[in-house]
């Protein structure tokens, strides 16, 4: 098992330095010059020349590329010019965010999605199942920027159900001590109830509109895996046995068919990485995703190296967890 | 002989692809204490289907018994309630299927399988229930029954699953064991093995077991009686000498015509020509009869009944239909 987590990690590392390849090259060829967006477009071309000497764009692309791979074993992703910090104090200070809204985000989808995709297979083609089949098309077909303006829309500028779509929490409100940079844990571990409340406020809707695809997708898995096992011989077994039907469905059904909903939401995990850059935008979220989207508009070439590398690794080591939570819920699959 | 279980004139419904369908068609049945009975049929004549209602485990929303009556030492099985049904399911009728390789939840401990039939029925304590899988896995048969106890079924054999399937349907000791084709899916020395130990079980608890096989061999080695089915219909029922000997129906001739003799000096097997009606297009007449080389003009247009032929020999044709009535 230990052996078979390392050969996974050590795997990884081929993956990594193609990632790391491709962001650099594309984002060396890509047009857009950084020295002309740091001295600005009116800049004389020498002030330019010069700073272009000091990023090292002077040089031929495979030295830069060398010099890139050299500092990131230093763990240096290099400076943001944009924010003027380096990417590494930038990430630290927003990373947090984005993690909360990511594991809030899957958390409701799992929550939502698990129990509809059981309640639409067990009383499959009742009303319960076909309006589950609707709500699920419309989650997976709706783009997240729509849905979020239309959340800000109705529930905050219509109704004023939910706080202004700004941060993660009020400006009045003093955020929680910092413990594990998420609002919502840290609120809770020191017992502010204001804190807690208002920054829950502030989360549900951004929360709720990255996990509207993950919730679709994840409640239809769920559905037609629960199918397939319902139909099996061993639960004719478990209810001829006597079993509640309860139990039949709970315990000998869902142990089985949870199976492949786990790979799904791994692999859906990527997608949330990415619908957070434009769920950030929307709700003014001050995480990753949204100063990666000044990244790219500013042609800030070293943090959008550093959020792709980190997204790739979040990815991997997600599905790493995935397959090894696979071995403890099917004794079929042993790793060795 | 007392009888346990009575099956009287059961339609059971299927939605099908061609419609409603009756699936199960008027059948009768008893099982006595502690007797054998075999039901014989080709695929697709209703013997599984008449088990699975008699245990109301039908698939739901596509199969469904629409009249008769079932009854266990004198309840009406059809009657009761969900949790009734669910005591009685696996401590007073339990029951094994054909296929021991996906009868068993995979992801879940062998001893697990057990003990939880156990603990529901018999209400002992996790460790009670535990030493009673054991016990019952070294009834079965099953050498190093502590290890097995903590193994999952795909690290068993077919055979060995099989077992399994019996110790978890003997642990609650029911009166009725339902055995469908429990043999069908093993090779021939496990399938000896397996009909000898649910033999043993049987003679041990005085179980009443109700074997459902289309191999006529299992039933001359393994019942007292048996009944034949036919396209949803008993054909005929006797006990296991005299359907050997004289059988009555043209179909059960067929079948045991078809029986590969040893002395035979043919080197083709026996058939029965044609095949069995689809369930939507069911003759009017005798279900057999288009099939049967003693068809006569009465056969094509009225369905016989089931009438004893004398010695309790029942038989479901139009050749013996006189001889039923004046007995």
């Amino acid at each position: 098992m230990f052996g078979y987590i390392l050969r996974r990690l050590l795997y990884m590392i081929p993956g990594f330095i193609g990632i790391i390849l491709i962001t650099f090259v594309l984002s060396r060829v890509l047009p857009g010059d950084p020295a002309v967006m740091i001295a600005g477009e009116q800049a004389p071309p020498d002030v330019i020349a010069k700073i272009r000497v000091e990023l090292g764009l002077d040089q031929p692309i495979y030295i830069q590329f060398v010099d890139y791979v050299k500092k990131l074993f230093q763990g240096d992703f290099g400076t943001a010019w944009h924010t003027g910090h380096t990417v590494l104090q930038d990430f630290s200070s927003r990373l947090p965010a984005t993690v909360e809204l990511t594991l809030a985000s899957i958390f409701i989808a799992i929550l939502i999605a698990i129990p509809v995709g059981i309640i639409a297979a067990v009383k499959k083609e009742s009303i319960l199942d076909h309006i589950s089949r609707v709500f699920s098309l419309i989650g997976a077909c709706v783009p997240i920027f729509w849905l979020g303006l239309m959340f800000i829309f109705l529930f905050y500028s219509k109704w004023g159900f939910f706080p202004a779509p700004m941060g993660r929490i009020s400006d009045g409100i003093n955020p929680p001590t910092a413990i594990t940079g998420l609002y919502i844990l840290d609120s809770l571990l020191s017992g502010d109830m204001i804190a807690f409340k208002d920054s829950l406020m502030h989360l549900i809707l951004p929360a709720i509109c990255l996990s509207t695809g993950t919730m679709a997708i994840v409640a239809r898995m769920m559905r037609s895996s629960m199918l397939e096992v319902i139909g099996q011989d061993y639960i004719r077994t478990a209810r001829a046995k006597g079993m509640r039907e309860s139990k039949v469905i709970m315990k000998h059904a869902l142990s089985n068919a949870f199976i492949p909903t786990l790979t799904l939401l791994g692999l859906q995990f990527g997608f949330l990485i990415g619908g957070a850059v434009i769920t950030e935008t929307i709700f003014s979220w001050p995480g990753v995703g949204g100063y990666i989207t000044d990244s790219i508009l500013a042609t800030d070439y070293a943090p959008i190296q550093a959020f792709t590398l980190m997204s790739a690794i979040v990815f991997s080591i997600v599905n790493l967890i995935v397959d090894v939570l696979y071995g403890a819920l099917d004794p079929r699959i042993r790793y060795e | 002989m007392e009888t346990l279980l009575r099956v009287e004139d059961l339609r059971t419904q299927f939605h099908t692809d061609a419609g409603l369908v009756h699936v199960v068609d008027g059948v009768n049945l008893e099982l006595k204490k502690g007797e054998i009975l075999g039901i014989v049929g080709e695929s697709g004549c209703g013997k599984s289907v008449t088990s699975l209602s008699i245990m109301q485990l039908l698939p739901k929303g596509i199969g469904k018994v629409t009249s008769g009556n079932i009854s266990l030492e004198g309840k009406d099985i059809l009657a009761m309630s969900k949790s009734e049904l669910r005591k009685m399911r696996g401590s007073q009728i339990s029951m094994i299927f054909q296929e021991p390789m996906t009868s068993l939840n995979p992801v879940f401990k062998v001893g697990d399988q057990i003990m939880e039939a156990i603990r529901f029925h018999m209400k002992l304590s996790k460790k009670e229930a535990k030493s009673y899988a054991i016990e019952m896995l070294t009834k079965v048969g099953i050498s190093r029954p502590e290890s097995v106890v903590d193994e999952y079924p795909h690290q068993l054999s077919g055979g060995m699953r099989q077992r399994v399937m019996i110790a978890i349907a003997m642990a609650c000791e029911p009166k009725i064991l339902i055995a469908d084709e429990p043999t069908t899916a093993l090779d021939v020395t496990i399938q000896a093995q397996i009909l000898n130990l649910m033999r043993q079980l049987q003679q041990e608890k005085g179980t009443s077991i109700m074997l459902i096989t289309h191999d006529l061999g299992v039933v001359a080695e393994m019942c007292d009686r048996v009944v034949v089915m036919y396209a949803g219909q008993v054909v005929e029922e006797t006990d296991v000498k005299s359907l050997f000997k004289n059988p009555k129906h043209p179909y059960t001739k067929g079948l045991l015509a078809s029986l590969p003799q040893l002395t035979s000096e043919s080197d083709r097997l026996n058939s029965i020509p044609g095949q069995v009606p689809a369930l939507d297009e069911m003759p009017v007449g005798c279900r057999f009869a288009p099939r049967c080389e003693f068809r006569m003009s009465v056969c094509e247009t009225s369905n016989p009944a089931l009438l004893d032929t004398g010695e309790l020999h029942n038989c479901r044709c139009h050749l013996y239909q006189e001889e039923g009535v004046s007995s």
